[in-house]
């Protein structure tokens, strides 16, 4: 890194001042190019620069395979290892308490390919219920009709209330009594309701 | 930034030589798993565990259809009324086992929870053991009235000091039946008979009866709104 800005910084430093004496262009600073004065960091790494002796040593007893990238990771030296632990070292540490995007990926993830499975393992038990005493006339699984009147308006309306096991569900016209004929108005279709009622 | 030259060559140090074999391998490996674990899953939701086949259950009342039907010979529409004429067969009601219990056997431990049911008017809450998804559509009485036997679904009732399910009740075990009725078809007397087999020459005998009881072909009855209605 340090050769290659050297490098650029001489190329635009290369511009010449004009034969009268003024410098017409002042060198812009190349965005490309970092050249901030060394941070504190920056400058802790260089002021222990790799001592090749020191690391000659340390490599002495070493034998066998070992896999490295640098001789300061070879060399076990303090400063590179901490360095090695700051990511970011220019930024602020990195905040590993909290659940971090990757984390989270991974529990959307798990949750999203688990989401199924609620949908897994053995239907709870269900109930027969059956009478104790059964109503004469009623056939398990069939509806009843129970030819009615309903009082209305001053009126009494001829109905039909279709019953299952005792439950009705729906109220229809009695096509043998004369105020109906089997037609029903609006109110008795939702007086079904009303006998649900307590 | 350049990249420093050495770096691949230190890639190389990181990995072995055997990766390339492990990486490939694994995809092998990846695909055979996958396949156990369907057909892991698959099967254990045709298991037993699942499907509860051949499971009692423990009932207020332990009744036995081995004691009631194998040795006293009571006929299964005595207490499953509705069989013939509606969807459900229906358990029977407290008043049933009241007509014989009320004299036999009527001050024995066991039977006290269809004394209690019958003097206070609370049902006898039985554990149901056959037990279809809601969304399928089953009809007794159609089966019955065509000549499909009770024993041919249930099993051998009259052998069973527990009810249990003898058979999957899967969807494939419905159409495979649906798809070959010839071999499920009775006289009509010999519904109620445990112990009917079918005869050697079953299936002819079963394609007269499907023609004289007007039992529709195979893609009417193995067509989805037949069940799923
Ligand atoms: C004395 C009355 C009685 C007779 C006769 C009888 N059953 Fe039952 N059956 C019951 C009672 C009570 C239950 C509910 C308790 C249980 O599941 O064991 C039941 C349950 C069943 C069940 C299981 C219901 C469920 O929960 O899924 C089947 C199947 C059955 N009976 C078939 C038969 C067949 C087939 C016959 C004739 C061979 C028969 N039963 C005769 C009383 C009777
Ligand atoms: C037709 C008469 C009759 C009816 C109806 C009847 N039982 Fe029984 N029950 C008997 C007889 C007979 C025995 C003795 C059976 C034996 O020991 O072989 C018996 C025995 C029993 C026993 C004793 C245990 C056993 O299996 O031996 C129980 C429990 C029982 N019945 C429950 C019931 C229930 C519950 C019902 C109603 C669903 C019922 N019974 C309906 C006749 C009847
Ligand atoms: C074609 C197969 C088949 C035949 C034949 C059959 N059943 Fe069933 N039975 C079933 C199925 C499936 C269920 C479960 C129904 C449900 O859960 O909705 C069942 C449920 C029952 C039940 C539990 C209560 C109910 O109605 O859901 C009883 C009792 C019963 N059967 C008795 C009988 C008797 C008695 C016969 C013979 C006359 C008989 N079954 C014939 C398949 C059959
Ligand atoms: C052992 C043979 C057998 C088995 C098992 C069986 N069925 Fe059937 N099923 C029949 C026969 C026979 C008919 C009568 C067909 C006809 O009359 O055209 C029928 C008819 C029906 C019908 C009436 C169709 C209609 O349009 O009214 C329904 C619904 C049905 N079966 C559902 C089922 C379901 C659900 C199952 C599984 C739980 C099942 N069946 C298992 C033999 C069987
Ligand atoms: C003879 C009756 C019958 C017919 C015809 C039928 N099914 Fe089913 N189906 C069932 C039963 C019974 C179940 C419940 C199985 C269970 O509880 O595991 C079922 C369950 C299912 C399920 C739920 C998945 C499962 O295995 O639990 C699907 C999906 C389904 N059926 C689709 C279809 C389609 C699509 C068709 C038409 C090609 C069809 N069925 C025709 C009886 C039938």
């Amino acid at each position: 890194m340090d050769g290659m800005s050297d490098h650029k910084h001489s190329s635009s430093g290369l511009l010449k001042p004009e034969p009268s004496g003024f410098v017409t262009e002042t060198p812009k600073p190349d965005p490309d190019v970092d050249n901030h004065p060394p941070n504190a960091e920056e400058r802790e790494l260089r002021e222990y620069p790799l001592d090749l002796a020191v690391v000659r040593t340390k490599l002495a007893d070493k034998q066998g395979k070992q896999y490295w990238r640098t001789l300061e990771e070879l060399s076990d030296d303090p400063h590179f290892s901490d360095l090695l632990h700051r990511e970011f070292p220019r930024a602020a540490s990195e905040w590993d308490e909290s659940v971090d995007r990757r984390d989270f990926l991974k529990l959307m993830g798990a949750s999203l390919a688990l989401a199924g499975m609620a949908g897994c393992g053995k239907p709870s038990e269900q109930y027969i219920v059956p009478y104790v005493k059964q109503p004469e006339g009623l056939v398990l699984g069939k509806p009843q009709h129970y030819a009615t009147v309903m009082a209305f308006g001053g009126d009494a309306l001829g109905v039909l209330v279709e019953s299952h096991e005792g439950r009705p569900t729906k109220i229809e016209g009695n096509p043998e009594h004369p105020s109906s004929l089997g037609a029903t108005d609006v109110f008795a279709q939702a007086a079904v309701l009303d006998l649900w009622v307590n | 930034m350049e990249t420093p030259p050495q770096r691949n060559a230190n890639m190389a140090q990181i990995f072995h030589r055997s990766t390339n074999f492990i990486s490939r391998f694994s995809l092998f490996a990846g695909i055979f798993l996958a396949g156990l674990a369907l057909t892991g899953v698959l099967g254990l939701a045709r298991s037993p565990y699942f499907t509860r086949q051949n499971v009692t259950r423990s009932q207020p009342v332990q009744f036995s259809h081995k004691h009631h039907v194998g040795d006293d010979g009571i006929d299964c529409r005595y207490c499953h009324t509705s069989v013939e004429t509606s969807a459900t067969a229906g358990i029977p009601q407290t008043k049933t086992c009241m007509s014989c219990h009320s004299v036999l056997f009527n001050n024995v431990g066991y039977l006290e929870p269809i004394r209690e049911s019958y003097r206070t008017d609370a049902s006898i809450e039985w554990v149901k053991v056959h037990r279809l998804a809601d969304y399928v559509y089953f009809n007794h009485s159609i089966h019955v009235s065509k000549g499909v036997g009770c024993s041919t679904c249930h099993g051998r009732v009259d052998q069973m000091p527990l009810m249990f399910q003898a058979n999957t009740l899967l969807m494939q075990w419905c159409l495979d039946c649906h798809r070959n009725t010839e071999m499920a078809l009775r006289p009509l007397d010999k519904v109620y008979d445990m112990a009917w087999r079918p005869a050697a020459n079953q299936a002819e005998i079963g394609r007269q009866y499907k023609a004289e009881r007007n039992i529709r072909n195979t893609s009417e009855l193995s067509s989805c709104s037949t069940c799923h209605r």
